[in-house]
């Protein structure tokens, strides 16, 4: 029945802003970005509860509200070398196919807005990231930041998690 | 396409009504002549056809209609209530099924319409909805000389006041209408007489109520009113389902006074001033000095509570809301405990005492209420048994039917409440359950017969509360477990020794072993052998127990043990290293500190444990987990000995930290699953724990 149509699914009205905006942080001496619509929020490093028989790269799960939250450290991740956590270490904590989830960075720089004039398609030149995980290189002022595609690089299956994976 | 919103809703109800229909057609068989019954159904078909209209499905309108018709035709008794009729209208309630199935999984309705199913559901029904070609079994003379329908018609008519003047009379209209059939009634609507002074003769002030018999069809009526139908308010309604033998069942509700009225033996002020002059009951028990005026007020008040909280219906709610008041509430019982704690030291500090602790009070005052609140939240999610046990009624019905055997299904404490979860996880074990009851627990009736049992068997399904669980019990009484040919088919099959010597207890837990079946022939209902392992698998996810009982000759009995909630669980929290886990309660034995010689290796990897003579395997839980702890010689550690279906084993840990009632979390909600471990709980510091799986954890450790 049409008369329904129109309540079905509100078009939100656009922020005046152009292109998008993207949560920055670093990991070793490069600049990550994730797009801020998935993130929840960003919390300071604590401890975790480890968990059995899951990749190093899950540090453990901590207790964000009263909902078990994964966490991943990124670093681990992307194969690179552990570094001890210290005050500047935080938790982005991401919503990935409706999975609440938070990865461990080094620190969080900021948000930038990139348009889409200012997005490089992915070279082939960053070794430390599997290619596809990135969606683009976001350039402004000097600054090179990686755009991350998030919600395939966290997925389950690319975690190796699916059940009897591991 | 359709806001899904709707269709959500829509599903939502439409289930509901499609369950009530079912439960309706079944139990119209038991029942046939109970005309509410029929009402009920009636009304759930045509509230299906209306609500699934404005859901814009039009394929499920169409077929509801063609249901509608066959339900029509039982309830104006032109149809008698018959087995095939029953089934046809089953088989339209599966239809119904099928397109609810298709709409949840977002398919169109389009090509339900070709599917062989429908189409022997829709020419079933159509079967039934046709004229009679004989005329009905009826004890009605004039029924079964027509041998067409008589109808009872309401007619209420109020014409125009100056009707006269036109030279019609309503007087001349109810003779015409009795050469069309039969007046059962005529009441005169008295009620716009003007007073006397300012009576007109010449007017009409009198409305009618007639009640009128006729095979006519409602057009015939129709044209009796066709030259007055202009000039005022004519009502024809078909009322044949309230009448039954000529006397209108609605006169059942109705008040002395009312029934007068309408008669028209007194006019309606004479009844209002006898009531008015009647006084209430409480005043006249005051008058009498038998009860005081306020313990009335108060009885009263009461009952004027009591109203309204009938009047309160339920409302719907996502279980999702459910699920995160409930995080919600944990975490305020957990942020209530880390306050409690901060405030005694806090105190302790400021005052170096923790005498009169004021603050403490108020704190654990807020602790108990919290507590109060998380037990009222879990009481939501709990929803009685009752839906779930009726749609066994249909399972026990077709099943009977196909092996031609008598089964009564019969139930009681259906308002035990379960948790929702826990209920939706029973229907498959218990579906399988009863199936069994029926095909090889109750015999053929000619058997029973022999037996000098009556000819239809009987399969109780009862539900209780008892002791902080669940009991669900179904029992037949058929012809009982033959122990001996457990025993036979166990031996054959190597599960136990040739020479084994079992107690019957023993006996009947051989018929949760997987592929034991002991049925002669294998049928499409049960004796696969499949089956009753996954039984048990099932309840035992549920954190709960199956036993059997059972005598020869007189049945069996199988009864389920739940625990009342799946979100919370004693658990004792143990340490490993730094963390700290939940182990549940009821799988825990004993804790021990073994001696030297307690602990004995086999082959070099696996190791034994000895409890006062008592051998069982032990499990290191570090090592199983990798964690990482100092504690590596079992006589510094603790042993917790645990029970699992295997039996009992040895679980090493550093130190057991105290006992706390866990709010259980999930962990494929943002995780996946992971082997050894249940869910998670939160702890009174905030911290996460992991809840270990006694039984997975044996496995993992043994058969690797």
């Amino acid at each position: 029945m049409q008369s329904y149509d129109t309540s079905s699914e509100q078009e939100y009205t656009e922020i005046s802003l152009e292109g998008d905006q993207y949560v920055t942080f670093h990991l070793e001496n490069e600049e990550y970005g994730i797009s801020i619509l998935m993130v929840q929020e960003i919390i300071g490093y604590r401890s975790l509860t480890q968990i059995p028989g899951v990749p190093e790269y899950v540090r453990g799960m901590l207790n964000l509200r009263g909902a078990v939250v994964p966490i991943i450290d990124l670093r681990l991740r992307f194969g690179m070398a552990q570094r001890t956590y210290d005050k500047f270490t935080v938790i982005v904590i991401l919503v990935v196919h409706g999975r609440t989830m938070g990865i461990i960075v080094d620190g969080v720089s900021d948000v930038i807005n990139f348009e889409a004039s200012q997005i490089q398609p992915t070279p082939a030149i960053s070794a430390t990231v599997n290619t596809d995980y990135i969606t683009g290189m976001g350039q402004k002022d000097e600054k090179f930041v990686i755009l991350l595609d998030v919600e395939k690089m966290l997925s389950l299956e690319e975690l190796a998690l699916m059940q009897g994976v591991n | 396409m359709v806001n899904p919103k709707i269709v959500e809703l829509f599903i939502v109800e439409a289930e509901e009504l499609i369950a009530e229909l079912e439960d309706g057609i079944v139990s119209l068989e038991e029942r046939p002549n109970d005309d509410e019954l029929i009402n009920t159904i009636f009304r759930a078909a045509h509230t299906i056809k209306g609500s699934a209209g404005i859901s814009g499905f039009a394929e499920m309108v169409d077929f509801a209609h063609v249901l509608e018709n066959t339900l029509e035709a039982v309830r104006n008794g032109s149809k008698q209530v018959s087995p095939d009729i029953i089934s046809a209208c089953l088989q339209s309630v599966d239809v119904l099924k099928t397109m609810m199935n298709m709409l949840q999984s977002g398919r169109s309705l389009t090509e339900v319409a070709v599917m062989p199913e429908t189409l022997a559901a829709l020419t079933a029904l159509k079967t039934f909805s046709k004229a009679e070609s004989h005329p009905p079994v009826s004890s009605d003379a004039s029924k079964a000389t027509t041998g067409k329908k008589r109808r009872i018609w309401q007619i209420q008519f109020r014409l125009n006041e100056d009707i006269f003047m036109n030279g019609q009379d309503p007087a001349m209209l109810i003779v015409e209408l009795s050469d069309f059939g039969k007046i059962i009634e005529v009441h005169a609507d008295c009620s716009a007489l003007p007073s006397f002074e300012n009576f007109n003769p010449l007017k009409l002030y009198t409305g009618f109520n007639v009640i009128f018999e006729s095979e006519q069809p409602r057009s015939t009526i129709e044209n009796v009113f066709l030259f007055v139908s202009d000039t005022g308010e004519i009502d024809i309604q078909d009322v044949t389902h309230q009448f039954k033998d000529g006397v209108n069942l609605n006169d059942a509700d109705k008040k002395l006074g009312e029934l007068l009225v309408e008669t028209a033996s007194i006019p309606p002020y004479a009844v209002q001033k006898a009531l008015a002059a009647q006084k209430p009951v409480g005043q006249l028990l005051v008058e009498q000095g038998v009860v005081r005026q306020e313990t009335v007020d108060s009885a009263l008040a009461r009952q004027k509570t009591a109203q309204e909280m009938k009047n309160n219906s339920s409302i719907r709610v996502d279980t999702d809301k459910l699920d995160r008041l409930m995080n919600l509430v944990g975490e305020l019982v957990t942020g209530v405990a880390q306050v409690t704690q901060l405030s005694h030291t806090l105190f302790a500090e400021k005052f170096g005492t923790t005498e009169n602790d004021e603050m403490g009070a108020a704190v654990e005052f807020l602790d108990q209420v919290s507590r109060d609140l998380q037990e009222q939240v879990m009481l939501v999610r709990m929803v009685p048994v009752e839906a779930t046990f009726t749609r066994f009624k249909r399972v026990v019905r077709d099943l009977a039917r196909e092996l031609k055997k008598e089964v009564h299904l019969k139930m009681s404490g259906t308002e035990t409440e379960l948790d929702k979860n826990v209920i939706e996880k029973l229907v498959d074990p218990l579906k399988h359950l009863i199936r069994n009851s029926v095909d090889h627990g109750i015999e053929a009736p000619k058997e029973r017969i022999a037996k000098g049992k009556p000819a239809a068997g009987t399969i109780n399904l009862n539900a209780k509360q008892r002791e902080g669980s669940i009991v669900i019990e179904i029992e037949d009484d058929g012809k009982g477990i033959d122990t001996a040919a457990i025993l036979n088919k166990a031996k054959e099959q190597g599960s136990i020794p040739e020479s084994a010597e079992l107690s019957d207890k023993d006996i009947f837990n051989l018929l949760f072993l997987p592929g034991l079946s002991t049925a002669k022939a294998v049928t499409d209902v049960s004796g696969r052998g499949v089956g009753m392992d996954v039984v048990k698998r099932n309840i035992e996810s549920l954190r709960g127990s199956i036993d059997v009982e059972s005598m020869p000759g007189k049945g069996s009995k199988f009864i389920i043990r739940l625990p009342l909630t799946l979100a919370i669980v004693e658990g004792m929290n143990v340490r490993v290293g730094e963390e700290v886990l939940t182990i549940p309660l009821l799988s825990i034995v004993e804790q021990m500190r073994p001696g030297e010689n307690d602990v004995k290796s086999v082959e070099g990897k696996k190791e034994l444990i000895n409890v006062r003579g008592q051998v069982m395997p032990l499990i290191r839980l570090h090592e199983l987990f990798s964690f990482h702890t100092d504690n590596t010689d079992p006589c510094d550690s603790l042993v917790m000995i645990l029970e699992s279906e295997q039996g009992k084993y040895g679980l090493m840990v550093d130190d057991v930290l105290g006992q706390q009632q866990a709010v259980i979390k999930s962990l494929d909600k943002n995780f996946t699953k992971i082997d050894g471990v249940s869910g998670a709980t939160i702890l009174g510091d905030g911290r996460v724990s992991l809840i270990l799986d006694p039984h997975k954890i044996e496995q993992m450790a043994l058969h690797l």
